[in-house]
């Protein structure tokens, strides 16, 4: 288990949310995504490489004969940051850098106590955190700031090598002084990250005799076979536009449930499959990402790929609990609620497996998935075969195919995405167009003041009508429903507000025919406005340039290459400049992407532990 | 600063009860010697112990002023005390002085862990090849840390539990307009600090083996450390031994000045609100018991009584290679020069000042800001005024006008942020004063219209102490003398502004965009150090790159300590630490 993986840490937290505030919280992710300014501060902030937040509703974890989760009262928000820096830093810089912006995102999570001051804050991410039980990175040298620097250097340097071919020596010597001053705080050199702390330091080091005792028992291990699943999962629907799929990058969540009714064999030891499963994971190669993991020398098997940037498995053991839920001691005291006798809470019939990955993809279509679930089949079966054994429906994979369904069954879609791989500040289309936004907003806000104004005492009455005759339906609904199941969300209530619409029409008429059609104006305004912004809030941002691992680590490179150079170069005269940038080129090939250049998964292209750069 | 703080503090602090050393430096306050002493406690006499603490008591300087300049209005002056004393303990001091378990669990994981232990953490040792094991306390550290680092709590002999610091100096109103009593003022100082020292280990003899001294400092195995401002011919400078001139830089809280003066003196010394005014950082920053600039009161050990108007200390004996410093500085001044298209002899000391002032971030003789004075020509229009208003002054002491110019300078000493140079050409990115306090280069709104000013940087002050170590006259600038820097930096949390500082700043560059590139002055360097000295985007010159930098600073020890309160050090005294 590390949370660490090079200059990365992977965070996840899950948060519980009443259900009827799900779709509320959405709609900020869609509009955040509308009115990209609201990101400016994470963008400003640039401690991040990949981000996501995915709402997990009660009816959507996964089920492959193993049982529903809709027992659950709660849904789950799930947050995944991979970022720079150590833990407090990070939630230092949160809070005392984009506090609104926080609270915003975490607006509907149950026992949420806002960004400032820290000490809560921190408690509850903490108490809400899962650890990551493996964490790759494909580039743990560099963090996002330094990705984004040598994404800088990588066109510069493209340029340069044009500009080369034909101009003369004194030419050439001009554009790279301006060239060299343009990126003169990008040269920048990736390196071993900082500890993050003596603990994390030791296990890194510790786990290193486990990893080699079970690189060499695997070899021989026949994987186990598991009684087949009580029923095959069902094929799930996609939406036409996925928001898993943004600027260029996928960002693949499965929740894959763990076997836990039967007991397996691991080392000649019967123990349970979630034991084993985070054993497996414990001791699985990570990056070449610290000098421990050097010593170890096997990289990962994600790096056997060029498109994943970042990977991580997470064993959702169960959701968390935040303790009893406070309402008031008014209202305690009216309905008389008894604080001895414990609220319902949350469990998972199951463990759940978290596989989070973000990986290049051309779209988020279902071929474009299934393309890199090939390709992870194709280069890490053994691997994948040692997690999954430990899951329900294992049985069922037989090849690269029935892989594909099987991940995809298990996919959850990615709510709200969030990379910055932007060399410069990208002008990201605010999709509300400013002038229309605020002349629309204006006006509409103008008709409603006035019209509300006109008509109070109307809307205030039918407002009331409407929530008697909500609550009329309400209690009919349960009363029909009976108690033998929960309602579940939103669709149960409609009855009840059909019947309160209706209830409230019919009074509002009867005192004031115009009151109703504003109310509905009002309402109509609301549900198109929301539709519109859930709609062109699921577009995907444009793609960074170069922002596809392939060119990432080739910008690695070259950053690499270029400093030493600019070093021996300082002082010489044009043409031995010019001579020795043609060097330059022809050894490094700013426009090859593929060669030569960094592998996945290393810290750097050269000079690590001691080696000269 | 129009409207009225509301976030300032109704009631002053407790000066009376806050020690000496935390409120204000006493270097700056003429007192150019200093002797630390570290003391350890048997843990089986401890009775012994308390008794000393008992007596000494009386002799610990407090925070109350003599200077009526910084007075706080119905404040009463104390005395000036010839010799300052203060006392320190470490983690394993408390524990050998018996405080209750619920009052030691509560404390700092880093304070508990102790520096020696937190060596990967600070850069104080390299990353372990594979199979090799390593010491428990770094090499090249002096003896007297040799029992630093232990995983048992017990403490054990030769253990470090006390540090009492002595300051000695003479008051400045004493030396004669023509400063011919200089030297014999100083020789005062001297002469009373040994005879506190001797004070000290008669009161440590009289405990009958209960409070011993621990030797161990530097090649001799010196029972204590000494530490002395760099003399000039003025008598002690602001320089240390790189040639730096230093202590310029200290953060302002509230509290710490009365009404009247706490405004002026925390512009560019406090915090940078988004309306870009400067204010006193909070008081829970530097000193435990008050609200921070988290808005809140950061958990701490029970009982309160014995932790408010404490604080935490890191104690950091840094010695400096003045040869490989001399050496790499002049030769990288002569590819300068050149890269400036000067000569590299006739102006290499040119060369030298400004590449000096790169890596640091003043130009080094008098510690004018590059962000005031970017190019040597601004700084030597910047030296010119300066010396034409102090020869008006000198002419005609009433001089109004010119008495406001001097303020008026001496505010641009500290006066100055980042916004309008992020690209670094004045002042690089990289440069140690940059690091150490970035002050609003970290802002992440800073292109847009609500910026946030220091917001990021609040939580990661430090209040620095101490002095050259060395001797005041060191001509011997080769690596093995025994000189540097005797460091120490006073905060509420070593782990959230100490360590950060140290770890993420001097020995890390993610903030400032120069990936693993450390400090230029204090970072461990590798084959590949170096510097990015930004060129101006204007001029058609590009960037010099200060490369092959050599190991400058290296730790010889020190460790975490705890500065508790007068009213923390009665109870330990008296042995009444009840957290019930
Ligand atoms: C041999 C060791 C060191 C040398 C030669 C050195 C040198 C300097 C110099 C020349 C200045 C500028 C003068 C001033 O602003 O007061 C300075 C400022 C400063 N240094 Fe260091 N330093 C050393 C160690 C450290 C360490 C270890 C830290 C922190 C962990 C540190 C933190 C600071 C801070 C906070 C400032 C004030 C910056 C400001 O407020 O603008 N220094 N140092």
């Amino acid at each position: 288990m590390s949370n660490v993986a090079g200059k990365a840490y992977g965070m996840n937290v899950i948060t519980p949310m009443k259900p009827w505030k799900t779709s509320l919280n959405t709609l900020i992710f869609r509009f955040g995504r509308l009115n990209p300014e609201t990101l400016s501060g994470l963008l400003g902030l640039s401690l991040i490489h990949f981000a996501r937040w995915v709402m997990i509703r009660r009816d959507q974890w996964p089920d492959l004969g193993q049982g529903s989760q809709r027992h659950l009262r709660n849904d789950y928000m799930l947050f995944c940051s991979n970022f720079n820096g150590t833990w407090d830093q990070y939630i230092d810089a949160f809070s005392d850098g984009i506090p609104n912006g926080l609270d915003l995102f975490w607006y509907s999570s149950t026992g949420y106590p806002h960004s400032v001051p820290i000490t809560p804050f921190k408690d509850y991410i903490r108490h809400n955190q899962l650890d990551t039980s493996y964490y790759y990175n494909a580039t743990p040298g560099s963090a996002q700031r330094d990705i984004k620097s040598a994404l800088r250097v990588l066109p510069a340097l493209r340029r340069l090598a044009a500009l080369h071919a034909r101009q003369s020596p004194a030419a050439f010597a001009a554009s790279w002084r301006r060239s060299i001053t343009a990126l003169q705080n990008d040269l920048g050199t990736p390196g071993d990250a900082p500890v993050a702390s003596n603990d994390t330091r030791e296990a890194d080091w510790n786990r290193k005799a486990a990893v080699e005792a079970l690189i060499r028992e695997r070899a021989s291990r026949a994987p186990d076979a598991l009684p087949p699943p009580a029923s095959a999962p069902a094929p799930k629907p996609r939406p036409a536009k996925t928001t898993s799929f943004d600027g260029g990058h996928y960002f693949l969540t499965l929740l894959i449930p763990v076997q836990n009714q039967t007991l397996v064999k691991h080392y000649g030891i019967e123990c349970s499959a979630v034991q084993r499963l985070r054993d497996v994971l414990a001791t699985l190669p990570t990056a070449l990402q610290s000098k421990a993991t050097r010593a170890i020398g096997l990289n990962s098997p994600f790096a056997r790929n060029r498109r994943t940037h970042l990977a991580r498995l997470v064993v959702i053991n169960d959701v968390q609990y935040n303790g009893r839920e406070g309402e008031g001691a008014v209202l305690g005291a009216i309905k008389q609620t008894s604080l001895v006798t414990p609220q319902a809470q949350d469990r998972l019939s199951c463990p759940f497996l978290l596989f989070a990955a973000d990986f290049d993809a051309a779209d988020g279509s279902e071929a474009t998935v299934r393309g890199y679930l090939t390709e992870l089949w194709r280069t890490m079966e053994p691997e994948l075969r040692a997690v999954l054994e430990n899951c329900y429906g294992y049985t069922r994979i037989r090849d690269a195919e029935s892989f594909c369904d099987y991940a995809l069954a298990c996919e959850v879609e990615t709510t709200m995405p969030f990379n910055d791989y932007w060399a410069n500040a990208p002008e990201l289309p605010n999709r509300i167009p400013g002038l229309l936004k605020r002349a629309a907003l204006i006006a509409a806000a103008a008709l409603v003041a006035s019209l509300v104004l006109v008509h109070a005492s109307s809307i205030v009455t039918g407002a009331l009508a409407y929530a008697m005759g909500a609550a009329a339906g309400w209690l009919f609904h349960r009363a029909r429903a009976g108690k033998q199941q929960q309602p579940s969300g939103l669709r149960s209530a409609v009855p009840a507000m059909i019947v309160g619409a209706l209830l409230a029409a019919v009074i509002a008429a009867g005192r004031d025919p115009a009151s109703l059609v504003v109310s509905a104006a009002v309402a109509l305004f609301a549900v198109l406005a929301g539709r519109s912004i859930v709609r062109t809030g699921r577009e995907p941002f444009p793609t960074a340039p170069d922002s596809d691992l392939r060119s990432v680590l080739k910008a690695l490179y070259l950053q690499q290459q270029l400093v030493p150079f600019v070093i021996d170069h300082q002082g010489v005269d044009d043409a031995a400049l010019h001579a020795g940038f043609a060097r330059f080129i022809a050894e490094h090939a700013p426009d090859n992407v593929d060669a030569p250049t960094q592998p996945p998964g290393v810290m750097r292209s050269r000079g690590v532990d001691g080696d000269r750069p | 600063m129009s409207s009225v703080d509301l976030t300032a503090p109704r009631r002053g602090l407790n000066l009376a009860d806050i020690q000496g050393n935390v409120l204000l430096p006493y270097g700056k306050q003429g007192f150019p010697y200093a002797r630390y002493v570290f003391l350890r406690v048997d843990p089986h006499k401890e009775e012994g112990a308390r008794k000393f603490l008992t007596l000494l008591l009386p002799k610990i300087t407090s925070a109350l002023p003599w200077d009526s300049k910084i007075a706080f209005p119905d404040e009463v002056l104390e005395p000036r005390p010839a010799v300052a004393w203060n006392l320190a303990f470490t983690f394993r001091g408390l524990y050998a002085l018996g405080l209750p378990t619920t009052t030691l669990r509560a404390m700092p994981a880093e304070f508990i862990d102790g520096m020696a232990a937190r060596a990967h953490i600070l850069g104080d040792r390299p990353e372990r090849d594979r199979g090799e094991e390593q010491a428990a306390v770094p090499p090249h550290w002096d003896a007297i840390w040799r029992h630093a680092a232990t995983r048992t709590c017990e403490p054990s002999a030769g253990q470090v539990h006390m540090l009492l610091s002595l300051n000695a100096g003479f008051d400045p109103k004493r030396l004669a307009p023509d400063r011919a009593n200089l030297s014999s003022l100083l020789a005062e100082a001297r002469a009373s600090l040994e005879a506190a020292y001797a004070d000290l280990v008669g009161r440590c003899e009289a405990t009958g083996g209960a409070v011993q001294i621990v030797p161990g400092h530097g090649p001799d195995r010196l029972p204590y450390q000494d530490a002395a401002a760099v003399c000039d011919a003025n008598g002690p400078s602001k320089r240390e031994h790189f040639g730096f001139a230093d202590g310029f830089g200290d953060p302002v809280f509230h509290g710490q000045y009365p009404a009247g003066v706490i405004a002026e003196r925390a512009i560019g010394q406090g915090k940078l609100k988004p309306d870009q005014t400067w204010a006193p950082l909070a008081t829970g920053e530097f000193l435990l018991g008050y609200v921070d600039e988290a808005q809140e009161i950061p958990g701490q050990t029970y009982p309160f009584e014995f932790t408010r108007n404490g604080t935490f200390m890191a104690y950091r004996k840094l010695h400096e290679n003045l040869g490989a410093f001399d050496r790499w500085v002049e030769t990288t001044a002569r590819a300068l020069a050149r890269h400036l298209g000067l000569d590299p002899d006739a102006d290499l000391p040119r060369a030298r000042q400004t590449l000096m002032a790169k890596l640091a971030g003043r130009w080094p003789d008098d510690g004018v800001p590059l962000s005031v004075a970017p190019t040597w020509d601004a700084y030597q229009a910047f030296r010119q005024h300066e010396a034409a208003v102090e020869a008006r002054l000198k002419a005609d002491p009433d001089d109004r006008a010119a008495a406001a110019e001097k303020a008026a300078i001496r505010r641009q000493y500290v006066d100055f942020t980042f916004a309008d140079d992020l690209a670094g050409h004045k002042c690089p990115v990289a440069a140690h004063l940059r690091r150490v306090n970035p002050r609003d280069a970290l802002d992440p709104k800073l292109g847009t219209r609500d910026r946030m000013g220091s917001a990021l940087n609040n939580r990661r002050r430090i209040l620095r102490r101490g002095l050259p170590y060395g001797g005041p006259d060191n001509a011997t600038r080769d690596d093995a003398g025994e000189h540097g820097i005797i460091f120490m930096a006073i905060c509420a949390s070593l782990f959230r502004q100490f360590e950060f500082v140290q770890q993420q700043w001097l020995q890390y560059g993610l903030d400032f965009n120069v990936g693993n590139d450390t400090c230029p002055l204090l970072g461990n360097h590798g084959p590949d150090a170096k510097i990015v000295i930004p060129a101006d985007p204007g001029s058609d010159r590009p960037p010099f790159i200060a490369a092959r930098i050599p190991q400058l600073v290296e730790v010889r020890g020190g460790d975490y300590f705890f500065i508790p309160s007068l009213t923390g050090l009665r109870m330990l005294a008296l042995g009444i630490v009840d957290p019930t």
